[in-house]
Formats: C-alpha cells, sequence, structure tokens
C-alpha cells in the first residue's frame, strides 16, 4: 500500500539546513490501522505531506499502491490526491462558503463524477459520520467535532485507498476526541486503511501499530 | 456552469467590493456606449438630412477660365448636345441690403435661372417661381425663402409686395415653403432671395455674364457619375486639358467626408473610453490578487483534495471574467437608459439617440477579453501556489 525506502527531505531554514526526514521507511499494508506519533518538530508533518503526495521528498522512494511517484507532474499528484487518498486535517479545512454538503462533494466535482452519482454519494458519506441533518448548514454553523465529522465525510466520500489524518483530534476537546475516534475505528472496521499522525499518545494507542518518529528517524513499535 | 455558479456566489460574498471593482469597467462601458451611440446619432441624422436633398446635384466652379469663358448660352446647348445632362442653371450670388419699409437686413442675393427650382428640389408654398422672360429681361422680381418672407416682410402672403435690394425695387413673385430645403439649412438662418441672374449683373460688379458657379442635374436615366464624366470631358477640353481650372462637385463627397468625420469621432471616442475600460480591468486584477491571497487557504484545501492547475485557474478566470461581464452588462444597462433620457431631451432636434448594436457587441466583447487579460495573472499566481505552501498559510 505505502512503500516508504528511505526518504529524506531537507529544509532550508534561513541559514541552516533542517533535515525534517532522514533516511525514513515505512511500510504500510491494505486495510491496516496506524498511528505514527512524535512531538512537534520531529517531522511527522513533513511525513505526512510526502505521504498524503502533498510534497515529494529529496532522496529516497515512494510507491503508493505499487505506483513510483516521485516523478509525478503537480497534475497527476491532484489526480492521485484526490482518487487515492482522503485528508482529515487538525484545522479541519472545510471551505467556510461552502455549506457542509458542498464540501464534501467537491472531491466528487474534481474527480467528474455525475451530478446524480454525486448526490447518492455524498447522502451516503454524511450519512455514515451521522450529519446528513446538518448538511445544509456552512461550516461556521457546526461545532469542532461535526466539522471534523463533515471533513471525515468528504474525506470517506471518494472512496480512497488511504485515510490520512493529520492530529483530527488536535482541536477537540477529550469527549468530541472520543466520537471522532470511535469513527476511525468504525472505517478501519469496515476496510479502510488509516494512517493517523499525532502527538497525543492515548489517541495513538488506539492504533494496531505504532511508529515513532523523532528528529525525522523512524522506530516502530507493534503491539 | 458550476464554476459560474461558484463564481457568481464569489462574489455575491463580498458585494460593496464586488460593486466597486465593477464601478472602473461599468464607467468604461457606459462612456463607450454612450459615446458612440450619441455620435451615430447625431451625424446620422445630418448625413440622412443630406441624403434625402437630392445627392444628384452637382456643382461646377470654374476657377480659371483662359479666355474661354462659360455663357449662359453654353449652358443651354450642353444641355442638348449631351445625352447624360439635364438642367443647368448658374449660380452666383451676392451679399445686399434688403430693405421693405423700416424693415432693413442684410440677403443674400442668388442669381440663377428657372431650371435651378428643379435642380436643387425647391417647392413654393405660393406664386410662381423666375422664368426665361425674366432672365431675357433682366426683370427685378425676386423668390423669397419663407423666413426672408416673415422676417422682412412680416408676413408670407407677400406676393406683389416691393422691397428694395440695395436701392433697387423687385417685386416679390413667390415664396418658398417653409421646408427645409439644403440650400436653406445650409444658410442657417441668414435671408436668401432668388433673382434672374441678369438682374444680379446689374446688382453686383463681381457677377458677370462669364458663369463661374453653375449647378446642373443628371438626365432622366442617366447616372450622377455619368453627368459627371460628360460635364468633366467637355470643360478639359474647352479649359485646354487644365484639371485645375475647374471643379466638380457632388453632394456624394459630402455625404462621403461626413461618414469619414463620424467614423473618425466614433474611434476616436471608442478609444478615449477603451482606455477608461483598460483602467477598469486593472482595477479588476487588483483586487482578483487580493482575492488570490486572501483564499490562499481555500487553494491549499481545494489543491489538497484533488484540484489540479487547470481547475484553480479557471475558477478565479470565471470570477474575474464573470465580475467583468456583470459590470459590462450593468454598464449597458445604464446606457440604455441615459440614451432614452437624451432621446427624451433631444426629440425636439429631429436627432434619434438609440443603443448602437455594434457597439454594445464591441463592448461586449471587450470586456470579456479585459476579464481574461487581466484575470489570467491573478489566477495563475493561484494555480502555481504549492499545495502545502497554501495549505499552512495563515496557520
Amino acid at each position: 500500500m505505502i512503500d516508504l525506502r528511505d526518504v529524506s527531505k531537507v529544509y532550508q531554514v534561513g541559514d541552516e539546513r533542517v533535515r525534517a526526514l532522514d533516511h525514513a521507511s515505512v511500510h504500510v499494508y491494505p486495510q491496516e490501522f496506524v498511528s505514527i506519533i512524535g512531538p512537534s518538530g520531529s517531522g511527522k508533518s513533513t511525513l505526512m505531506n510526502i505521504i498524503g503526495c502533498l510534497d515529494t521528498a529529496d532522496a529516497g522512494l515512494y510507491m503508493l499502491d505499487g505506483i513510483p511517484i516521485e516523478d509525478y507532474t503537480e497534475n497527476q499528484l491532484a489526480k492521485v490526491r484526490n482518487r487515492k487518498i482522503g485528508f482529515v486535517f487538525q484545522s479541519f479545512n472545510l471551505i467556510a462558503k461552502l455549506s457542509a454538503w458542498e464540501n464534501v462533494e467537491l472531491p466528487l466535482i474534481y474527480q467528474g463524477v455525475k451530478r446524480a452519482e454525486r448526490v447518492q454519494r455524498v447522502n451516503e458519506a454524511l450519512d455514515r459520520v451521522g450529519l446528513l441533518k446538518r448538511a445544509k448548514h456552512l461550516p461556521t454553523e457546526l461545532s469542532g467535532g461535526q466539522q471534523q465529522r463533515v471533513a471525515i465525510a468528504r474525506a470517506l466520500v471518494t472512496k480512497p485507498s488511504l485515510i490520512l489524518a493529520d492530529e483530527p483530534t488536535g482541536n477537540l476537546d477529550s469527549h468530541t476526541t472520543k466520537d471522532i475516534m470511535s469513527i476511525f475505528h468504525e472505517l478501519h472496521a469496515q476496510g479502510n486503511t488509516i494512517v493517523l499522525i499525532t502527538h497525543d499518545n492515548d489517541v495513538a494507542h488506539q492504533a494496531k501499530r505504532i511508529i515513532h518518529i523523532l528528529d525525522g528517524r523512524l522506530t516502530e513499535v507493534t503491539e | 456552469m458550476l464554476s459560474l455558479k461558484m463564481a457568481l456566489r464569489s462574489i455575491s460574498g463580498n458585494k460593496m467590493r464586488a460593486m466597486l471593482t465593477m464601478l472602473g469597467i461599468i464607467i468604461g462601458v457606459v462612456a463607450l456606449v454612450v459615446l458612440v451611440s450619441l455620435v451615430n446619432g447625431a451625424t446620422g441624422s445630418v448625413t440622412d438630412a443630406v441624403a434625402s436633398l437630392g445627392s444628384d446635384l452637382l456643382t461646377v466652379t470654374v476657377s480659371d477660365d483662359k479666355g474661354y469663358p462659360v455663357r449662359m448660352e453654353d449652358l443651354r446647348s450642353w444641355t442638348k448636345e449631351e445625352a447624360a445632362l439635364g438642367r443647368m442653371a448658374p449660380q452666383s450670388s451676392a451679399s445686399v441690403t434688403a430693405k421693405s419699409g423700416e424693415t432693413s437686413d442684410s440677403l443674400t442675393a442668388y442669381g440663377t435661372t428657372p431650371a435651378y427650382y428643379e435642380i436643387e428640389g425647391l417647392k413654393l408654398t405660393m406664386g410662381r417661381f423666375l422664368k426665361d422672360t425674366d432672365v431675357d429681361n433682366a426683370s427685378c422680381v425676386c423668390v423669397l425663402s419663407y423666413d426672408t418672407a416673415t422676417e422682412l416682410i412680416g408676413y408670407v402672403d407677400c406676393i406683389g409686395e416691393e422691397i428694395s435690394l440695395d436701392g433697387m425695387k423687385y417685386t416679390v413673385v413667390g415664396v418658398l415653403s417653409e421646408e427645409e430645403s439644403l440650400m436653406t439649412s445650409m444658410n442657417f438662418g441668414a435671408l436668401t432671395a432668388y433673382i434672374p441672374y441678369t438682374s444680379l449683373m446689374r446688382l453686383s460688379s463681381s457677377v458677370t455674364a462669364d458663369v463661374t458657379t453653375f449647378v446642373l442635374s443628371a438626365a432622366d436615366g442617366a447616372t450622377v457619375a455619368q453627368a459627371e464624366t460628360a460635364i468633366s470631358d467637355i470643360l478639359y477640353e474647352r479649359f485646354q486639358y487644365d484639371e485645375d481650372a475647374y471643379s466638380v462637385n457632388s453632394l456624394n463627397v459630402m455625404e462621403d467626408a461626413m461618414s469619414s468625420i463620424t467614423s473618425i469621432l466614433s474611434i476616436l471616442l471608442g478609444g478615449i473610453a477603451g482606455i477608461s475600460l483598460i483602467v477598469g480591468g486593472i482595477g479588476i486584477m487588483n483586487i482578483m490578487l487580493v482575492t488570490v491571497t486572501e483564499r490562499t487557504r481555500e487553494i491549499g484545501i481545494r489543491k489538497a483534495i484533488g484540484a489540479n492547475r487547470g481547475t484553480i485557474l479557471r475558477q478565479f478566470l470565471m470570477e474575474a471574467v464573470v465580475l467583468c461581464m456583470l459590470g459590462c452588462a450593468i454598464g449597458i444597462f445604464l446606457s440604455w437608459c441615459i440614451l432614452r433620457i437624451a432621446a427624451v431631451v433631444a426629440s425636439s432636434l429631429s436627432m434619434r439617440f438609440a443603443l448602437n448594436g455594434t457597439v454594445v457587441l464591441i463592448a461586449v466583447g471587450f470586456c470579456f477579453f479585459i476579464g481574461v487579460v487581466f484575470g489570467l495573472y491573478p489566477a495563475n499566481k493561484a494555480a502555481k501556489m504549492k499545495p502545502i505552501d497554501a495549505l499552512h498559510y495563515g496557520g
């Protein structure tokens, strides 16, 4: 599924070169629930960007579904993100002007799905996160937990190979965190591959496999 | 269709800003459409007036007779000899002082022959025009224009009244109708009277039996061009093959001149309005750049969930074009209102002001062009953003 081999990424910050990823290798198999845990500045955002095809590595090999993607053009990467990856972000990242329903619809529009099918799939996705009743609301009219559920619905709607969640509970209280995590468990039970990036030990330990990241190096802890 | 909806939504989300941005385009469109329509309306009515006043008229001016002056007998014989030539009449004028009772005013006296009536397409209200016998006898009779009769004598029904021109007594034998003829409209209200050519020779020392200016019409069944060729050939031979010795002018030349003035004015005004449209376009580009920066995060989200460069480019380009076209539509509507008002105000001037279809099409096309040109740079800037940079913009 995800096959990351010896991937390095270096950022130039002022005069300093920051090695955000140092020969990192990760394998994630289909239908796995993996969490990547590390303190801030450990390189987990960089890792997430590379796994999510938002950024490309300086060195190393990244195969997603058996396809090496480093030579992909920007538009090809956009297509990969659209079809294979569903993002869930810490700050929800919903488009404020669009209703919950339209936010979920957006990736399907980019995929070129016909209207009738879009309606059906969006309703399905919103139903799975239990928000069909609030479909017409704008993100600002929803609570944090509800917004995150809309974001999860948006990630689900394209039926991606991988759901990539970056601190999905970082902005939520403990009660809502439980809610959101139970949705992830449910999705995992339904056969979705989930990679969850967090700095929260409790959240991380709900996954079947935990990968620690520190200073750009990975160490795997299997439970 | 979907991107059009998105663009409209994004614009309506910030109405005040959109309105101010469109103002530049609105003003540009109004300037373009109204100015060009006004010019076309004004000159259109003048050219129509010229065209309706018989364009089968030729005016010949002899500047150098080379010792072979044109006489009235020549005019008569040319008419008989050349099939293409219709009526001919000498036309000389002199400024004289006209007196009637206590009233005294300067007046332009045209010396001519009866043929003049037909050639110029004059119309009589009462009495008669000049007769051949008047010319033969150099009679002191005159035909007044309608305005001259009312201003000099005080009333139109003045057949048989006597007026004096430079001290010589003339009997009024006819009054032209009030309806504008070309000559009266060209005189812009100056008093005019028509007297026998021979009679004018006595009044003015500068008018002699040598005709220097005469008018002619084409014969029935002949075109103006044929008449023009015929008279030119005759004069060319007579004046020793010197083309500069005489000139033959038709009203077509005036019409051509008029329409070229119209088009020059239209282009000039259109150009000025075009500049204001370009300024409006720069305003749109400015606001679109602000919009792109404001929505950096949105662009990041859209790219993360699979929008490619083309999609983002189209979205912002569409927004700029829609902004332009909305401004254009409002501008055209305002122009229509302004022209309606102008038409009411100017109805007394017998001018027709209407929305000019061509210029509306030009305005629409130009606005679209401006929307694309000035929208392209901001849209491209948005499309080129890296998804991670855009996502992390502003937190």
